[in-house]
């Protein structure tokens, strides 16, 4: 055992050494990891099966907005800031049936699902088979509740076509079963249900380097999150596994991460913390008249 | 098993590099595309090429929600002077504020066709994402957009203000400015560029003008196309004659100020074409147009008759092309002078400078400093000194905004007496107009809005103009008000023994107002027409058509 340790040193001298000459130490710290049995076998593993050889397309977020302050945010502290990321196949997807409805402002929870004067944001419920959980608890599968206000930010909206029920991905990447995707999640005690919160992510294999790679979902606008687009699995769980959850760096940003839906959730009743968990009915009075002049507008808008 | 475990280290080690070589080939990827070159414009998220280059919107405040500190009518300027920021360059669309509803929403596919090109700005309580203050969204399936004001978010309450601005407080005329920039398909800037379409400073109120980067990609993103533009004699009987040219060139922007020379008219406008200057001699017929370059702003004519036979000199700005992502303001005005009344003699465009001057030019030790205006330069005869006064309002980092003053200017060196500026700075394109000692005992008044006033209200300064070297102005200490609000530029004209200013009324539908008034004095300056026709962009003026009338132009 010695003498294979003393073996894997020269080696990694070598891989040092070369690396020193051939890239100019670029490359130096590739020769200085401490393997071990499980990392060996990782890298011998053949991609997984199923999973797409070049980047999947996930629906599209972000939104033309104004920003007051651009909250930045490293791996660590958004990993610190959610209960379990979680990597699982979509085995199910299920718009939620409870629908609260907005017209500019919450107003009330509609009990038929039923949004005909308006237009419907969907939350979902995606059941994840299969689950690797490189943060948090591991479980084999997981019910996971993307809230409408996760999808209200997809790029085109997804909505519920109202006519039969059925999920409008209008023009936009749909999510589908047998997809493996990866998402944070916080756990809402008071609804008995994981919360999905912040970007989707998906796993592709690169054959050439026999390599899994992560594509992810835009951070909104007001948020320079870590770039995941691009990063390496590997590299994924070996940060994750390196975060220090009680740096106060990271600590600062994972306390802001979670706050981020705290007036809607948290500090919500448990009743209306079940509708706002959700689907949205956006109500649209297409018959709404305008006006043009001053007096006009003062007496029709006059509360 | 020895043999297998070197295998096995071998293989690590190749793996690892190749992996490693990837990577930083991934991150190099990834970076390429992180990092923009300095200027180089970014695309919005939605896709709201579908909207029309003139576009109505409305104001929803009818779900009882208010952004906290901010008043419904604070709240209606704001509006119609974001829209106009943008319409007053020539290569963005136009919005204008056309009213108000009661609607709060649009649907993202299916509208009343009352919807379709048109806007929708509301107010909402709450949004999740830290930090925003505020969103726009493409609707009625790409024809249509909704701008939504957010009165919270998870920070908690938004500290909306619309004047004085401390830190932390949000400015609202920045920030709707910015939203309508990203109706013009206009991203965030990549690069640290200083321009309103970046992130909303806090405690900061600059975002209110729009900067080299904002510019710029208005133009990548907008063809402005206005087919129609007004036209009108104004004279005694203060009966306007409107007439349109749909022969010509569509125009994208108000027309330059009508002026005179040996009675005929000089008009410089911009068309999608590049700019335009005509000169015709009666108010039907065109006579002659040149090709010339093309404005990012409305350009202004001027007339000089103390030069070398008559020559008229056309000022405008336009974008320098300089992609350093610091530079605050590259648009610089421009002149190009045409001499002569009937032998036209174009020559090239040269940047305006300032400094002192004597007839051969810059006095000795004096370096000439480029003029940087964000609007377009006004211009007013001073009879009694023989020479042209200008006022604008100052672009830069160092004295943003302030309004300028300035007598005389040396051709052909395009050079102006070093212009004096007032402590007051400017949202608007100032105007100027001068009749001697006709001003209560000053010379000339030179209309604003101030920089940081949510009514619109435009103020006049009195300015009296003695000449020496350098010419010395003796300004009001304190500011006449007038009646007048707007968002956009002014302007002035003196004729028939009083001053007169036209401008586009910030209150819903922006009709055009025109205002008289002996001396310039507060409470002194009545309303003439209340019933003139709409205009999308500022209008412009000249007071010398033949007797008494006034020639307006404008874009209807």
């Amino acid at each position: 055992m010695r003498k294979q340790r003393r073996s894997e040193k020269k080696w990694d001298v070598l891989a040092a050494v070369l690396a020193i000459l051939f890239v100019t130490g670029t490359f130096a710290g590739c020769a200085q990891e401490d393997a071990t049995p499980e990392e060996t076998a990782a890298v011998e593993q053949t991609a997984k099966e199923g999973l797409p050889t070049s980047p999947p397309q996930l629906p599209v977020t972000g939104a033309d907005g104004s920003c007051s302050r651009v909250f930045q945010f490293s791996l660590c502290g958004w990993a610190a800031g959610v209960d379990s990321i979680v990597f699982g196949t979509i085995a199910d997807l299920q718009p939620v049936q409870d629908v609260f409805v907005s017209g500019g402002e919450v107003t009330s929870v509609r009990s038929d699902g039923l949004c005909t004067e308006g237009y419907l944001v969907p939350s979902f419920d995606i059941t994840l088979k299969s689950v690797d959980t490189p943060w948090g608890s591991a479980q084999e599968s997981i019910i996971v509740r993307v809230p409408a206000l996760e999808v209200g930010e997809w790029n085109p909206m997804v909505l519920i076509d109202p006519t039969n029920g059925s999920i409008d991905w209008r023009g936009g990447a749909p999510l589908e079963i047998g997809q493996r995707v990866g998402v944070s999640l916080v756990y809402v005690g008071e609804a008995k249900l994981w919360m999905a919160k912040g970007p989707l992510l998906a796993v592709w294999a690169d054959e050439a380097s026999d390599s899994e790679f992560l594509t992810a979902q835009d951070w909104n606008e007001c948020i320079a999150g870590p770039t995941l687009n691009g990063l390496s699995m590997k590299e994924f769980g070996e940060t994750l596994a390196s975060c220090d959850a009680f740096d106060p760096t990271v600590a600062t940003q994972a306390e802001e991460f979670r706050g981020y839906d705290d007036d809607w959730f948290a500090k919500a009743t448990p009743e209306e913390l079940i509708w706002r968990l959700g689907s949205q009915c956006s109500v649209v009075d297409m018959n709404a008249p305008v006006c043009t002049t001053e007096e006009e507008c003062a007496k029709m808008l006059a509360p | 098993m020895r043999e297998k475990s070197q295998r096995l280290v071998r293989k690590r080690f190749l793996v690892s590099c190749i992996s490693g070589l990837l990577l930083l080939l991934v991150a190099a990827v990834g970076e390429n595309s992180a990092v923009a070159v300095p200027g180089t414009c970014t695309p919005a998220v939605g896709d709201f090429s579908g909207l029309p280059e003139v576009r109505d919107f409305y104001i929803s405040t009818s779900n009882g929600v208010t952004l906290d500190g901010v008043s419904s009518t604070e709240l209606m300027y704001a509006a119609a002077a974001a829209g106009d920021r943008w319409g007053d360059q020539s290569t963005s669309a136009v919005f204008r504020l056309a009213g108000g509803t009661s609607a709060t929403d649009l649907d993202p596919d299916n509208c009343a066709p009352d919807w379709v090109g048109k806007g929708l700005l509301r107010v909402v309580n709450y949004t999740n994402v830290p930090g925003r203050v505020a969103e726009v969204a493409v609707k009625c399936g790409g024809t249509s957009f909704l701008v939504t004001l957010y009165r919270s978010n998870s920070d908690g309450l938004i500290p909306w203000s619309t004047s004085l601005i401390a830190w932390p407080e949000i400015d609202l005329l920045s920030v709707i400015v910015h939203e309508l920039g990203h109706t013009q398909g206009i991203g965030h800037p990549g690069s640290g560029e200083v321009a309103s379409m970046d992130s909303i400073h806090p405690g900061e109120y600059y975002q209110r003008d729009l900067f080299q980067w904002d510019v710029k990609c208005a133009r990548n993103a907008t063809i402005r196309q206005l087919s129609d533009y007004g036209r009108a004699i104004f004279g005694s009987s203060f009966w306007p004659i409107e007439q349109t040219a749909s022969t010509m060139d569509p125009i994208s922007l108000a027309a330059g100020v009508a002026f005179n020379v040996s009675w005929k008219t000089v008009q410089a406008f911009n068309t999608i074409s590049g700019g335009r200057i005509i000169f015709n001699d009666s108010m039907s017929s065109l006579r002659r147009v040149l090709s010339m370059d093309s404005y990012d702003t409305a350009p202004a004519v001027h007339r000089y008759t103390n030069v070398v036979a008559e020559s008229v000199a056309v000022t405008f700005t336009e974008g320098v092309g300089r992609p350093n992502a610091y530079d605050y303001w590259s648009e610089r005005p421009r002149v190009k002078r045409e001499r002569s009344t009937n032998e036209f003699q174009t020559a090239e465009a040269e940047e305006l400078e300032y400094c002192l001057v004597d007839s051969s030019g810059c006095m000795a030790n004096w370096y000439p400093y480029k003029v940087e205006s964000y609007n377009p330069i006004a211009q007013a005869w001073h009879d009694g000194l023989g020479v042209p006064v200008f006022a604008y309002r100052n672009a830069g980092s160092n004295s943003s905004s302030k309004l300028m003053i300035t007598a005389g200017v040396h051709l052909p060196y395009y050079r102006l007496e070093y212009p004096v500026a007032f402590s007051k700075k400017s949202l608007v394109g100032p105007g100027i107009a001068c009749k001697d000692e006709a001003a209560g005992g000053y010379d000339c008044l030179v209309a604003y809005v101030d920089f940081d006033d949510p009514t619109l209200q435009v103020k006049v300064f009195r300015v009296e103009v003695s000449a020496g070297t350098p010419n010395t102005y003796s300004i009001e200490a304190s500011p006449q008000t007038t009646p007048a609000r707007t968002g956009s530029n002014i302007t002035m004209w003196h004729q028939d023994g009083k001053f007169w200013m036209a401008v586009r009324s910030a209150t819903y539908q922006e009709p055009m107002v025109i205002y008289s008034s002996a001396t310039g004095a507060t409470n002194t300056w009545t309303s003439q027409q209340t019933y003139w026709s709409t205009a999308v962009t500022a209008p412009s003026a000249a007071s010398n058509w033949q007797g008494p009338n006034t020639v307006i132009k404008y874009l209807r």
